[in-house]
């Protein structure tokens, strides 16, 4: 997911900065006593999380989480991404500090969007309720790949070849944050039920 | 309980059958043996670099030298007929991007073959190059000399080669400890965004002290 510094060109570089500055502004906004924790927690598991590689076949994907932050914080998993892409960047030189905005971009918009159009249903009892987080976990991860594809193919790669390499990599990766999600899903919904009302309150 | 035993056990089937990915960063090393540079590249979890990956050799002013491929081990070699600070890029696919430098001074390119050469290495070397072998080693070979005849040319690379073979699972555990990420580094990252946190709570708290005087 990390796409690292010189390999894309000027003008993706820039556009990922725009709209992650622009991401964090509006998350930032929101920020308030009640949702600060929530998002300290979070981007801290998001940074610890592209640590745990799963092993898949001869090489490990490891998982990226970004469904679950889009869908808790909103428009603040774009602070709690970029944080925590800063600090992969300097600590484990996962990405570089140029392309981290196109980084934090690819991430967190997919998941935001996709939390935002997901959450009337998501708390649905029954197959609904499951079945959106499942689409919210798997597909967040699908969109970012396809978001790295896309800035790739912006700079020169051919798309298919990227896409093709980026999204079929990530379809594993995409299922099992699918059950990851539904699983964290439905222990936020047994320990705190009004969770998500409050996370989007403000 | 039988459904989420077979759900593992399908998801185990399709992880090992699925594509391999490697979101890891890139590291990698490079040799100098004389005017051989010999290097390879790999990811940050210790899988090698995929062979036939293109690996430039790139000029101080960013322009290319030559190019090669990696093979089956994810290594490569150039030689060079310049000492210069060259730079090694490797393309190992998807966005992922090694980099290497090189650092002049390693390098020293073969006396016997280029005369226009020999001005180059004769600053690189502590004492400026003897008219008979341009090599500190050539004096030592003088007293040895009485009892057999070596040439210091054939010395120096017999004891390249060998120095090369003891040093190459050297520079695999280099390579391996430096792209092992370390217990510091997470609790340093975690630190960092519990102090975030810290001081947003301060700044809130501080904003609605203002906002309720």
């Amino acid at each position: 997911m990390h796409v690292v510094d010189g390999v894309l060109s000027a003008p993706v570089l820039l556009a990922g900065a725009g709209v992650a500055l622009a991401g964090t502004a509006v998350g930032l906004r929101t920020l308030d006593h009640r949702n600060l924790p929530v998002t300290g927690v979070l981007s801290a598991t998001f940074f610890v999380a592209s640590l745990i590689h799963v092993p898949l076949g001869p090489s490990s994907v490891h998982l990226v989480l970004n469904g679950l932050l889009g869908l808790l914080l909103g428009w603040l998993a774009f602070p709690a991404v970029l944080v925590a892409a800063a600090l992969q960047a300097v600590f484990f030189g996962y990405g570089g500090l140029f392309v981290l905005g196109v980084n934090v971009a690819n991430v967190a918009l997919p998941a935001v969007l996709l939390g935002a159009l997901l959450r009337p249903w998501i708390w649905r009892e029954g197959a609904l309720g499951t079945g959106c987080a499942f689409t919210l976990g798997a597909g967040s991860v699908l969109a970012t790949s396809l978001l790295v594809a896309l800035s790739l193919a912006f700079s020169g790669e051919a798309f298919w070849v990227a896409a093709k390499l980026t999204v079929l990599s990530h379809l594993p990766v995409a299922l099992i944050e699918g059950f990851l999600c539904v699983a964290a899903l439905a222990l936020v919904r047994r320990v705190r039920p009004g969770f998500l009302a409050e996370a989007w309150q403000s | 309980m039988m459904a989420a035993r077979w759900c593992q056990t399908w998801l185990f089937l399709l992880l090992f059958a699925a594509l391999p990915v490697s979101a890891h960063n890139v590291v990698g090393s490079v040799f100098v043996d004389g005017d051989l540079l010999e290097g390879a590249f790999g990811f940050s979890n210790g899988d090698l670099a995929p062979s036939n990956a293109p690996v430039q050799l790139l000029s101080p002013e960013g322009s290319v030298v030559a190019t090669t491929v990696t093979d089956e081990q994810g290594e490569f070699a150039f030689r060079v007929t310049e000492a210069l600070a060259y730079q090694i890029v490797a393309d190992l696919g998807q966005g992922h991007l090694g980099t290497v430098e090189v650092f002049p001074e390693d390098i020293v390119l073969p006396t016997s073959s280029q005369d226009a050469a020999v001005d180059s290495t004769a600053d690189i070397l502590p004492e400026p190059a003897t008219a008979a072998a341009s090599s500190a080693t050539s004096s030592v070979d003088t007293a040895a000399s009485s009892l057999v005849l070596i040439d210091p040319a054939a010395l120096d690379a017999t004891v390249n080669r060998a120095v090369a073979a003891q040093l190459k699972p050297l520079r695999r555990d280099l390579l391996a400890m430096q792209s092992a990420t370390r217990l510091s580094d997470i609790l340093g990252g975690l630190g960092v965004i519990i102090g975030l946190c810290g001081g947003a709570a301060f700044w809130l708290a501080r904003r609605s002290q203002g906002g309720s005087r």
